[in-house]
């Protein structure tokens, strides 16, 4: 092959806010290009992993080389790398949009500009990408294409009077976004000759191959035999196999300046391929690497333990296997008093956190127990230094405690003006600082809240969506620690504190926490042969109790005709039913009461 | 099959009016037409089971349930008898009973019937409230009880059972109460006291998903069975099962083959079998029932192979569905080791919990161990710690 002219290529992303439309318009770009036959299109053929499908979210970054022949008769190569659409991989998206050039920015024709539209957009111009405005469903009746160009150039300060009408449904105006994407996005530039400087912006794990690193070069190629040096981990390998994707792999001599596609190096850890590390050459070195890495860090903790004890190594095992794909992920061992042998477990957020426990069930069968998720504090006990606690459990006894800082978020919302009120309430309810509103246009409104992070993980998503009927959206961004007073919330059950029940809890809300905490528990476990009370208590000291009266009659009255097959199954099915439960002394306890906590809404 | 075991014959009848809410039993309404053909083929399934025998053991009872077995003529009735008395070597204190509905009695119908040779007479009365009875979709009153019972006695049946049933959505335990009172006023022999189980797919438990009735509570149905075994010991009905009550002598010989894990055979649409290490069950609908035995084919649709441990732990819990529970030495006899020996920890534990107790036992000696007052409630969680994994 050639070495490909670097002004036929082009590179780009497509941002929206989830639902606009984005890996349908992708699916029709694949398939008028042929770049896939219709016998292997598949609905969103980019969101590979089954969970991704099924859940209708993208994970992980995927990128596909598209061949198009432009109006102008040239030949184009078009790098489509797609992004993670959730707030938890907002890491993720930036390094994918780091590898472009320019932008596809999908804006629904009724539902407007939402809070990831903006964000994602300020993440595109933070990487001073061209962004081409695509207003997208204007076949829907309620299509209102006029108003939300408005709204993008208030809010964005986009231009878009050469804005692009489509629908990826019906197909409508995708001939258009290609040349679209031809016209306004600029070429790669970079020199051929120059050393090696590539970004690593994903990087998968393949039983078979080992670690498949996704790339852009920027300067000079790779090619097979090459040794290349990652700067940030320092790691040397030697190239074995370069290709693009299409949107299978597929091998090619080399990869260019200005080309996307993957390299394998016989490396077996993705560790040591990090997401936004320079690739280089060993020998001679680019001067500078590009805009640096970071480490994505886990944001949100949880216990994992088996449901059956004797799983353990098993558990072990599938996290270790699972962590070479997924290095954002962190895990390390621990111990319940009520719960046994477990992990514990950071993730970038909760969608993150469900979908490990998710293919951790699913890939390695096993049944398991989690306990409800927390953020990590920073503890200082008195006159030492200052330390994380990711487990409700381990922190110290209120004497013992100087200070405590909780991480906090910068949250900002998008909606309607008629539902700012109610928004307001909802984030003085979970503590959080008002910093500004701003009208985007007549019907939209920007509110900004400093809010814990703690108080937007339980329920807050669900309460913004409920009290602005669906059209409230939001988005946030990590900002670090601030003071706050904490204290730990424990649960006993028949007289016995529980680890895992306990959380950490502001001071104010404790009472209610507390209170609900108890009523929902007794919801939740069924009764027991011996009346159970269940206690919130903060120290010595009970906040709340309820009982859960003892099971009282659970007998079969009747023998039809004598059919003791029938009995027998059903006493069977009890029986897996309790198996199904843990055990925390002699009290039967769902797996659903681990979570009881995340359940408590703050809304009655 | 061994030859001095005692054997019962279960005859099911899966017809009735019409179905009553709260049931998900094997029975039908609108088949009349089917009646004939029925009755042939039930006869021809007790030919043929004869014929495959090869030794006798001797009938000890004779029981016919439904649906409704009290809606067939009677001369239907009888010829089932008849043929089941000339093919099975029928003890002559064999207890022959038959389930009727009050609306499908009267005082002629009795009359055969006991000429025809029933002896025992179970009459479906379950609750004495005429607006419960509405709730369960009974086809009868109170009133149709009290004259079918009068009947029976004038006719001269000495064995009746009265059914019931508690935890009646709406019922109150004043209700129960007064339908206790009223059973026992008529002085039956034997009287069966049932909670109700809504199933799903009953007409009733869509009434009560739909909000038209709310479910009996767990604590009202407990009080109710409490209530009511007080209640039948102060009127000297002995208990000697979990929902059975009985005068002295009186206790129903059918129902404690099943509890006993004895062998029974069963005849008619979805009737169950168990001989010996061996459960099978018929075709349920009786149209698909008539067919195969019209064209030669086995009735039975599932058997089961009992395994030592499956027949090992249904011993125990239809053991312990009896007052006196399991009597230790006969299980020592019967299966070659000590019940302790196989379930220390379960059984340890539901003495412990107050569910299971050592009691000597009224008869013999040795030493029994059954169900406590407690465990009587909450027996299913007893019974599924012997269930094996």
């Amino acid at each position: 092959m050639d070495i490909l002219d670097p002004r036929r290529i082009r590179n780009f992303s497509i941002i929206a806010h989830i639902d606009h439309g984005k890996s349908t318009l992708a699916d029709r770009l694949l398939e008028i290009t042929h770049t896939i036959s219709e016998r292997e299109m598949k609905e969103q053929v980019l969101d590979r992993m089954d969970l991704e499908r099924e859940r209708g979210i993208t994970i992980k970054a995927q990128a596909v080389r598209i061949s198009y022949k432009a109006k102008d008769g040239e030949k184009y190569i078009l790098n489509l790398i797609d992004t993670p659409g959730h707030v938890d991989f907002t890491y993720e998206v930036s390094r994918s949009l780091a590898a472009c050039e320019g932008a596809l920015l999908v804006v629904d024709a009724s539902q407007g500009v939402e809070a990831q539209t903006i964000a994602n957009t300020h993440l595109a111009l933070d990487n001073n990408l061209e962004i081409v405005p695509v207003l997208n469903k204007i076949d829907l009746p309620s299509a209102e294409p006029e108003r939300v160009k408005h709204e993008i150039e208030e809010s964005l300060g986009i231009d878009t009077s050469n804005a692009l009408m489509v629908s990826a449904k019906t197909g409508e105006g995708i001939d258009e976004v290609l040349e679209g994407i031809i016209e306004m996005i600029p070429a790669p530039d970079g020199g051929a000759e120059a050393p090696l400087k590539a970004l690593i912006f994903d990087s998968i794990y393949d039983s078979y191959r080992g670690v498949i690193i996704f790339v852009r070069i920027f300067d000079g190629k790779i090619e097979p035999g090459m040794k290349i040096k990652m700067m940030a981990t320092g790691k040397v390998a030697e190239v074995e196999d370069v290709g693009v994707f299409r949107p299978n792999m597929m091998s090619v001599p080399k990869l260019s300046v200005g080309e996307v596609g993957y390299v394998i190096a016989g490396i077996k850890n993705v560790k040591e391929t990090k997401v936004g590390d320079t690739i280089t050459e060993e020998k001679r070195s680019t001067s500078k690497p590009l805009a640096g890495y970071r480490e994505a860090k886990p944001v949100v903790f949880c216990g994992l333990y088996p449901l059956d004890g004797g799983e353990y190594e098993t558990l072990r095992d599938a996290l270790d296997k699972l962590k070479l794909n997924d290095p954002s992920f962190v895990y390390e061992p621990e111990t319940s008093r009520a719960l046994g042998f477990g992990f514990r477990c950071g993730f970038l957020g909760l969608l993150h956190m469900e979908i490990v426990k998710e293919r951790l069930e699913r890939e390695y069968k096993l049944d398991l127990l989690a306990t409800a998720p927390n953020v990590a504090y920073s503890v200082v006990r008195v006159g030492k230094a200052a330390e994380f606690i990711s487990n409700p459990a381990d922190l110290p006894s209120p004497g013992e405690i100087e200070k405590i800082e909780e991480p906090y978020v910068s949250i900002s919302i998008l909606l309607p003006p008629e539902f700012v009120g109610g928004i307001m309430d909802l984030c003085q309810d979970r503590r959080g600082e008002f910093k500004d509103m701003q009208y985007l246009s007549v019907n939209r409104v920007q509110l900004h809240y400093h809010l814990p992070l703690s108080e937007m993980m339980y329920g807050f998503y669900d309460s913004l969506k409920s009290r602005t009927r669906g059209y409230g959206s939001m988005d946030y961004e990590h900002i670090g620690y601030k003071e706050s007073d904490l204290v730990r919330l424990d649960i006993l059950l028949a007289g016995e504190p529980i680890d895992a029940l306990s959380f950490i809890v502001h001071k104010d809300s404790a009472y209610f926490r507390g209170r609900e905490l108890v009523k929902k528990l007794r919801e939740i476990i069924p009764r027991q042969f011996y009346d159970v009370p269940i206690q919130a208590a903060i120290g010595n000291k009970i906040l709340a109790r309820e009982t859960i009266k003892a099971k009282r009659k659970d007998v079969l009255a009747k023998c039809y005709g004598g059919d003791i097959t029938r009995k027998r199954k059903l006493l069977e099915r009890q029986k897996v039913g309790k198996k199904r439960m843990k055990s925390l002394g002699k009290v039967e306890v769902p797996r659903e009461a681990f979570l009881a906590v995340l359940k408590v809404d703050k809304e009655k | 099959m061994v030859l001095n075991k005692p054997l019962g014959l279960y005859i099911h009848i899966p017809f009735c009016k019409q179905r009553c809410s709260y049931c998900d039993f094997n029975s039908h309404s609108g088949l009349e037409d089917l009646y004939d053909q029925y009755i042939k083929s039930i006869c021809v399934e007790i030919e043929k089971s004869v014929q495959e025998q090869t030794t006798f053991s001797e009938v000890v009872s004779i029981y016919f349930g439904g649906g409704t077995p009290s809606i067939l003529p009677t001369h239907c009735l009888e010829k089932i008898l008849t043929t089941c008395s000339s093919l099975f070597r029928v003890s002559e204190r064999a207890e022959i009973t038959i389930e009727a509905n009050p609306e499908t009695i009267t005082r002629e119908k009795l009359k055969k019937l006991k000429t025809a040779g029933f002896n025992r007479l179970s009459i479906g009365a379950q609750s004495f409230d005429d607006e419960l009875l509405k709730i369960l979709g009974r086809k009868h009153s109170s009133k149709e009880v009290n004259k079918c019972y009068s009947y029976a006695r004038e006719v001269g049946f000495d064995n009746i059972n009265l059914d019931l049933i508690f935890g009646i959505p709406e019922q109150t335990i004043g209700c129960w109460n007064d339908t206790l009172e009223k059973t026992v006023g008529l002085g039956p022999d034997h009287i069966s006291a049932y909670g109700l189980e809504v199933h799903q797919e009953t007409v009733l438990c869509k009434q009560i998903d739909d909000g038209l009735f709310k479910v009996s509570e767990e604590d009202i149905q407990a009080d109710m069975y409490l209530n009511c075994i007080t209640f039948l010991s102060d009127k000297r009905m002995i208990q000697y099962e979990l929902s059975n009550f009985a005068k002295p002598g009186k206790e129903c010989k059918h129902n404690l083959l099943y509890w006993r894990n004895e062998n029974y055979l069963g005849f008619g649409a979805g009737a169950h079998s168990h001989i010996d290490n061996l459960r099978f069950k018929n075709a349920d609908n009786p149209i698909s029932y008539i067919k195969k035995l019209k064209t030669g084919q086995d009735v039975s649709e599932k058997y089961e192979e009992l395994s030592d441990s499956i027949a090992l732990s249904e011993t125990i819990f239809l053991n312990l569905r009896l007052i006196d529970g399991i009597n230790l030495e006969e299980f020592e006899a019967k299966f070659g080791f000590k019940l302790h020996d196989v379930y220390s920890r379960q059984i340890d534990d539901l003495v412990k919990k107050e569910l299971l107790v050592y009691h000597p036992p009224s008869g013999a000696g040795g030493e029994n161990l059954r169900l406590t007052k407690k465990g009587l409630l909450l027996a299913n969680q007893v019974f599924a710690e012997f269930i094996p994994d």
